[in-house]
């Protein structure tokens, strides 16, 4: 059989196989029809032999080239994306990454940086209130005196509490990704985000207790602290995990510790934008609001409670066991 | 054969085919992220506008709120659900696919998507730079993600293939037992593809070239019609016994 015939022959399978083709990239196709689905793996399989056939005995370079895209494009239809499961991925928030994260020395270090360096800054402005200018500004203290010269509750109504909510989400959770990308360069993007944030509020707390305003401020910040901070910490943590795969590889290759490490880094920082997002609410709903000073710290004692559960208790069921859920998110 | 100096990734698919995927360079790419980029400044001005003049203050917040998600997942959903094309890159005619060239899944879109804040950072913006000095042309959330960027082409759009083998009347003019040298075989392939697009005249030039050295190796009178000798030889090496 020459070539010719054999394009002949072969042409009307391999535009069926591009009609297939088309049919299964509409997004909408026909799941239902599996003799079609049949078809079509049969001729794919039949082009691929096609294509080796058309490559060993030198087909001319426009059949071969039409072979190999249309063997590509076929290709990419048969292996298609895994189905996304969002039960799976709850699933995962809830039992696998608390107990990743706590078992995970990542966290455990930027939980202490941003403690110790939040605390320091904190300490160092009450002590000598001039740290607080140095370190932020005195624009910043001044725009902060005048936030809290009123009780927080005033001029604020429902409408302003949902824009807020808004930006909170926007900006805070924005600062956490931001955190977390920053953690492919080998960590440092990361450990930079995280101490300037642990810097700025440790001189602000500091700067804000010693005022006269401390009461409104003490009034406005307790209530979303406990969920808003810890996400800082998460974000940062899952940062430097990713850039920590870059240095101890644990036998593979830089890049393959990169990406087998990525997701699971990935899952982490995807608590840490959902606890940004309850933070928002609660920061944009129940701070400023006209609710008594016991329910605000009602609120971050049970928000703080469901955070240490939250971690702890995978951490009791299953141990400090490292690589119990590695591999199953 | 030897691997062509060029952007190009060659792939082994599981029924042990080997394709080959274009890699898409950075201008394209730059050219598709700005349309993406001015497409999300459009949608979130008309967005701004509706909750304008709505005046809704409340809409306010879920105005920003959505901002947050289109920002910074607005093209990792689009991606998943278009098979790793957001518009920007279908109308520069390129796709992302996972490295072994399987379609990308949602955690590879999410991440090579949060990683461009990174990418872009100023003033070394490390994602260029990682595009230059990477085989792959991969910036540092294809890098982490384990996905590629190639030019996308579709079999559709490329006209299916005719050769025209020509008149083979000249068929016995080719001693039985020669067997054409793999160069021989490749120049002809080359040669049969295009001799369509050739005029008669042009045809004869081309092919005498070859043919007198044929002919005089098979020490043959020399062919009335080389073309259609050249078109012999080709259709005696590549011919399969009918199935």
């Amino acid at each position: 059989m020459t070539v010719e015939e054999m394009l002949k022959l072969r042409l009307p399978e391999w535009q069926a196989l591009e009609a297939d083709v088309a049919w299964l990239r509409r997004p909408t196709f026909d799941r239902r029809d599996p003799r079609r689905i049949l078809d079509f793996s049969r001729r794919y399989r039949a082009a691929c032999s096609d294509l080796a056939l058309a490559t060993a005995q030198r087909y001319p370079a426009e059949t071969t080239d039409y072979l190999q895209q249309l063997v590509a494009d076929a290709h990419s239809q048969l292996y298609r994306t895994e189905s996304f499961s969002l039960l799976d991925w709850v699933r995962s928030l809830v039992v696998v990454v608390p107990h990743r994260v706590v078992t995970d020395p990542c966290f455990w270090i930027a939980l202490g940086l941003f403690w110790s360096l939040f605390l320091g800054a904190g300490a160092a402005t009450v002590l000598r209130p001039s740290y607080a200018v140095d370190l932020v500004g005195a624009s910043t203290l001044s725009t902060m005196e005048e936030m809290y010269s009123r009780p927080v509750s005033e001029n604020s109504n429902d409408l302003q509490r949902s824009l807020m909510t808004g930006f909170y989400v926007f900006n805070n959770a924005g600062i956490g990704l931001r955190a977390f990308a920053g953690g492919i360069l080998g960590g440092v993007g990361s450990l930079v985000i995280l101490a300037f944030n642990a810097i700025h509020l440790g001189a602000v707390f500091g700067h804000m207790l010693t005022s006269p305003q401390r009461a409104n401020f003490v009034e406005f910040v307790t209530a979303h602290g406990p969920f808003e901070l810890t996400a800082v910490v998460l974000s940062a943590a899952a940062g430097l995990r990713l850039g920590w795969a870059l240095l101890d590889t644990r036998g593979w290759s830089r890049l393959e510790s990169l990406q087998r490490t990525a997701p699971e880094a990935l899952a982490t920082a995807g608590l840490a934008t959902v606890l940004f997002i309850l933070a928002a609410f609660i920061e944009g709903f129940v701070s400023p609001s006209t609710l008594p000073y016991a329910t605000k710290a009602g609120v971050a004692v049970a928000t703080a409670a469901t955070l240490v559960f939250y971690f702890l208790l995978p951490l009791v069921l299953f141990g400090t066991g490292k690589g119990a859920h590695r591999h199953d998110a | 054969m030897a691997a062509p100096l060029d952007t190009s990734l060659v792939l082994v698919s599981p029924e042990n085919i080997a394709f080959e995927y274009r890699l898409a360079g950075p201008a394209p790419r730059a050219l598709a992220f700005l349309i993406d980029l001015l497409l999300l400044g459009l949608l979130a001005l008309a967005a701004g506008l509706v909750v304008g003049f709505v005046g809704q203050g409340s809409l306010a917040g879920f105005y920003l709120a959505g901002l947050f998600f289109l920002w910074w997942g607005g093209n990792a959903a689009v991606e998943v659900l278009a098979n790793g094309q957001t518009p920007g890159k279908r109308a520069l005619g390129i796709r992302v696919v996972s490295h072994d060239g399987l379609s990308i899944n949602v955690s590879q879109s999410i991440l090579r998507n949060l990683l461009r804040a990174v990418d872009l950072a100023p003033p070394f913006f490390p994602g260029v730079v990682s595009m230059v000095v990477t085989p792959r042309l991969q910036r540092l959330g294809d890098l982490a993600s384990g996905t590629i960027v190639v030019v996308d082409r579709r079999a559709a759009d490329a006209a299916p293939p005719v050769v025209d083998t020509g008149p083979n009347f000249i068929a016995d003019m080719v001693p039985a037992g020669f067997v054409p040298p793999l160069a021989l075989v490749e120049a002809l392939a080359d040669y049969v593809g295009r001799r369509r697009v050739l005029g008669p005249a042009r045809r004869q030039e081309i092919a005498a070239i070859a043919a007198a050295r044929l002919v005089a190796a098979w020490g043959t009178p020399p062919a009335r019609d080389d073309d259609a000798l050249l078109c012999a030889v080709y259709e005696r090496a590549t011919s399969e016994p009918a199935r």
